[in-house]
């Protein structure tokens, strides 16, 4: 049986965490650290951060069926995984903040956190809604086509 | 009343014609029966006992450790053979495989949502919702 290709997901999901971060470093740098300049490697910057991050998606990898529950405890350990991520960077790079920063920054991974989730969701939502649409006419047709009235000639 | 059978090819060009001058009480008894004659199965019950029952009336069938069970809304039935031979005899019933060890009737599903993870809740006519893995379903595409 042919299987749906799941690297698409993680595509979309690696460009929508492109764009959320971009925007979150563009604000939290526009009020926290007005003048801070940046080469052009800065740029590189949200796309490694998203490519970390969405390979974190690889915990909700399992060869069972997952329930409401433990996807839900998967998504927590992955957040906490994309803080570590964020921060030990940082670290590794010398780079070190004050409590109130590393509070508004981590509110700021959760808050892009939960964007590219909520987008995914709106997708899958888009995706139900056709199909649910498709079905009803398929049903429809299955079903006229059943109950075919007598012919008259 | 006379009865004339014609031998064709192709299996979804089958149907039963009346010819008839107006509907009768008999004549709806042949066109319902011609309706619901669907294709039957035999199952064994959770009682031990060798049942049929019919296709169309399987919301979906579901392999749990090696054996195949066919749920009918009322009952459950466990049926020979395995599950990728059920998902490929009655694809054209309308049966497709939802996840790895489910292949449902779409006559039957109500609707479907998203749920977590990139999957999809399937809910039935019957209330039951069962879970839609996105990488066994391209029909969702």
């Amino acid at each position: 049986m042919k299987k749906d290709n799941p690297l698409t997901d993680i595509l979309l999901a690696f460009f929508i965490t492109t764009a959320c971060i971009t925007i979150l470093e563009g604000t939290l740098g526009v009020l926290l650290f007005p003048d801070l300049r940046f080469g052009y490697t800065a740029f590189f910057s949200p796309p490694l951060f998203a490519l970390l991050t969405s390979s974190s998606g690889l915990v909700m990898l399992s060869r069972k069926e997952l329930s409401v529950r433990q996807v839900i405890v998967r998504r927590i350990l992955q957040l906490i995984w994309i803080e570590v991520i964020v921060f030990g960077l940082n670290l590794i790079a010398g780079i070190t903040f004050e409590p109130f920063i590393i509070a508004v920054l981590s509110l700021g991974v959760a808050a892009v956190f939960v964007t590219v989730n909520l987008m995914m969701w709106l997708n899958d939502r888009r995706i139900a809604s056709n199909f649910n649409r498709k079905l009803r006419s398929m049903q429809d047709e299955a079903q006229s086509q059943q109950s075919c009235p007598p012919s008259e000639s | 009343m006379r009865v004339d059978i014609e031998k064709i090819v192709r299996k979804e060009d089958e149907r039963v014609l009346i010819s008839c001058i107006e509907m009768t009480p008999d004549i709806e008894d042949i066109r319902d029966y011609a309706l619901h004659k669907g294709i039957e199965l035999t199952g064994l019950t959770v009682q031990n006992h060798m049942e049929r029952f019919l296709l169309e009336n399987v919301y979906y069938f579901e392999a749990i450790d090696e054996k195949v069970f066919a749920y009918t809304g009322k009952k459950v039935y466990e049926i020979k053979g395995r599950l990728y031979e059920v998902e490929k005899t009655y694809s054209s019933h309308h049966f497709v495989r939802c996840s790895k060890s489910v292949v449902l009737n779409l006559m039957l599903l109500d609707n479907i949502s998203p749920a977590l993870n990139g999957r999809f809740f399937a809910h039935m006519k019957n209330g039951e919702k069962i879970i839609i893995s996105r990488q066994y379903a391209p029909f969702l595409r």
